[in-house]
């Protein structure tokens, strides 16, 4: 059994009367990459914050590595925005980071790591006058330079640009496969978190309402189909045959199915089913998504965590 | 706690701030010694009576004592600077990658204090001894015999020290209760600066009302006004108990305004 390297039990965060994290208990296991999905306000940076001890919980607790391997550098983190010395150079600024972390400084390490997030390592401009997404890169930087075990990133594709986002997924998946590095990572880009992470806990209202592992993630992978049709009721007995359907309105239904188009097409024609439309919906993970928010535990799988 | 000390020294060493403000202690006294230089000598040559002539070497003590006094130039200096250096961590976020290098509150807040105070030591001896230097060489030390000398320019700056501890720790204070450069920059500097000044009012209007009836207020018992007592130092003939009495209020403050700042921090929630 993997050793678990994030543990929460019962953490709760309170503002007044806000309960920003609310008896939140997760599990993390060492060389996973777990995605934290949840709307604006749902808790996730606030989790973040506890987990790296920049906000005290107000009950409950957590346990970050087990204490033996806990060093100077064995957790790095991004929370929110960009955390750099905008005086400073980049190379300064790993320079920085290595003096924090109290590890020797290796320029060509710190040209590597530069240049493995995508930034120029000789340029000497203050990072002030970087853009956001280079920003992101550089702070992506920092916390690779002490070669963390447990990586915590708060939105750390924020101000990237596509080819940015994809480096970055690239990055990750890298330090996880090849370095074993757990990931947790919390982000509002759902497709980018599918294609990454392997493991999600949603989020809503400082709960965590669902998780959801990569098994029941390709459970609900088929595809999900919208047929606009001439009648629905006939339409759902013979898509029952090809999978999991739900009626949506008097011409349209949905079909979770691994099936192809031309056969769905085929049995509905045979059936004097016209169809005038057919679209293939949004990926599992938004769906399960979407449905823990809209409380539909039962019809795409996943953890309820309530 | 060595590792965010050798941080914050590496920052230190890159901040052009920093610099500015050290190169102010040089410039500053040199101008004081020069500025004071053409005003005596302007004074003693005027037509109009200023009571006597103006001893050059007077200037030169009454300088020196000025710095046992927490509203000293060298101290305004390190506030500026230690408000803007640190107050930088929180603003920037990057006082987080210190927490989140598995250091202690108590490991960072003690880092930072030490910080504050090795800003205002480097700039207290800086600008203390370019005062004794230009001041010493343009002006001299008047009638004071080699020992009192002496004996005037240790005590002066082993209070100025301790005065500098204690603006220093108005700023640690407001540092992590507020984090943020302005108003921990203005806060500190009314503690330093309005607060000495108020009671120093408050007192000479005491006094005045004391002489118009008649009365007599002893040194004795002005000396235990906190803040106060430090203008009734005479370097080129100190009085030990009043020294004590400058001592018992100055580093007790200090303490307690440490230890606020340590307050703040230990359950404060970082942005």
């Amino acid at each position: 059994m993997a050793e678990t390297v994030i543990r929460t039990e019962h953490l709760t965060k309170t503002y007044g009367a806000l309960k920003a994290v609310n008896d939140v208990s997760i599990e993390i296991e060492r060389g996973a990459i777990v995605g934290l999905v949840g709307q604006n306000g749902a808790g996730k940076t606030t989790l973040i914050r506890m987990l790296t001890g920049l906000v005290k919980p107000t009950s409950g607790s957590f346990e970050l590595l087990p204490q033996s391997d806990r060093n100077d550098t064995t957790v790095a983190a991004i929370v929110e925005r960009p955390s750099l010395y905008l005086s400073l150079s980049a190379t300064n600024n790993l320079v920085a980071q290595c003096k924090l972390l109290g590890i020797s400084i290796d320029y060509d390490h710190l040209r590597r790591t530069l240049e493995l997030v995508g930034l120029n390592p000789t340029l000497t401009t203050k990072v002030k006058n970087y853009s956001l997404g280079m920003q992101q890169r550089l702070a992506i930087a920092m916390t690779l330079v002490g070669k963390p075990q447990v990586l915590i990133l708060d939105e750390p594709t924020n101000g990237l640009d596509p080819q940015g986002i994809h480096d970055m997924r690239d990055i990750f998946v890298r330090l996880n496969r090849d370095c074993g590095v757990t990931l947790l990572i919390s982000s509002h880009i759902l497709s980018e978190l599918s294609k990454v992470a392997t493991e999600f806990y949603i989020m809503d209202r400082g709960r965590v309402i669902r998780r959801v592992s990569a098994e029941q993630l390709d459970a609900v992978s088929a595809q999900k189909l919208r047929l606009t049709v001439s009648d629905v009721t006939k339409a759902a007995e013979v898509l029952a045959q090809f999978g999991k359907t739900s009626v949506i309105s008097s011409t349209q239904i949905f079909v979770y199915t691994d099936a192809p188009s031309t056969q769905i097409l085929l049995s509905l024609a045979q059936e004097g089913v016209a169809v005038t439309n057919i679209t293939q919906m949004g990926d599992a993970l938004e769906q399960l998504y979407l449905d823990a928010l809209s409380g539909n535990v039962s019809s795409t799988g996943g953890d309820s965590h309530d | 706690m060595i590792n965010t000390l050798q941080l914050q020294f590496f920052r230190i060493k890159k901040s052009v701030t920093f610099w500015i403000l050290l190169g102010l202690c040089l410039g500053l006294p040199l101008l004081s010694a020069l500025f004071q230089l053409l005003l005596i000598g302007l004074l003693n040559n005027s037509p109009i009576d200023w009571g006597g002539i103006v001893e050059f070497g007077d200037v030169t003590v009454a300088e020196l004592q000025s710095f046992a006094s927490m509203s000293n130039d060298a101290a305004v200096l390190a506030v500026i600077c230690t408000s803007v250096l640190l107050c930088k961590e929180f603003s920037g976020g990057t006082i987080r990658n210190i927490f989140l290098s598995d250091k202690s509150r108590a490991q960072v807040y003690g880092a930072l204090s030490v910080v504050a105070v090795f800003i205002g030591a480097v700039y207290f001896t800086a600008y203390y001894l370019f005062t004794l230097m230009f001041n010493g060489l343009i002006l001299g030390f008047g009638s004071l015999s080699a020992a009192q000398v002496a004996n005037a320019c240790l005590l002066s700056f082993a209070l100025g020290l301790v005065a500098m501890l204690l603006s220093q720790s108005f700023v640690v204070m407001f540092l992590f209760s507020v984090r943020k450069t302005a108003a921990t920059m203005v806060l500190s500097f009314v503690l330093m600066l309005v607060a000495p000044a108020v009671i120093q009012g408050v007192v000479e209007g005491c006094l005045l009302v004391a002489s118009v009836n008649g009365t007599t207020v002893a040194d004795a018992a002005l000396g235990w006004i906190p803040l106060y007592n430090v203008n009734m130092l005479d370097l080129s003939n100190p009085d030990g108990a009043l020294i004590g009495k400058i001592l018992l209020y100055e580093l007790p403050l200090a303490a307690l305004f440490f230890f606020l700042g340590w307050v703040a921090l230990r359950k404060a929630d970082i942005k």
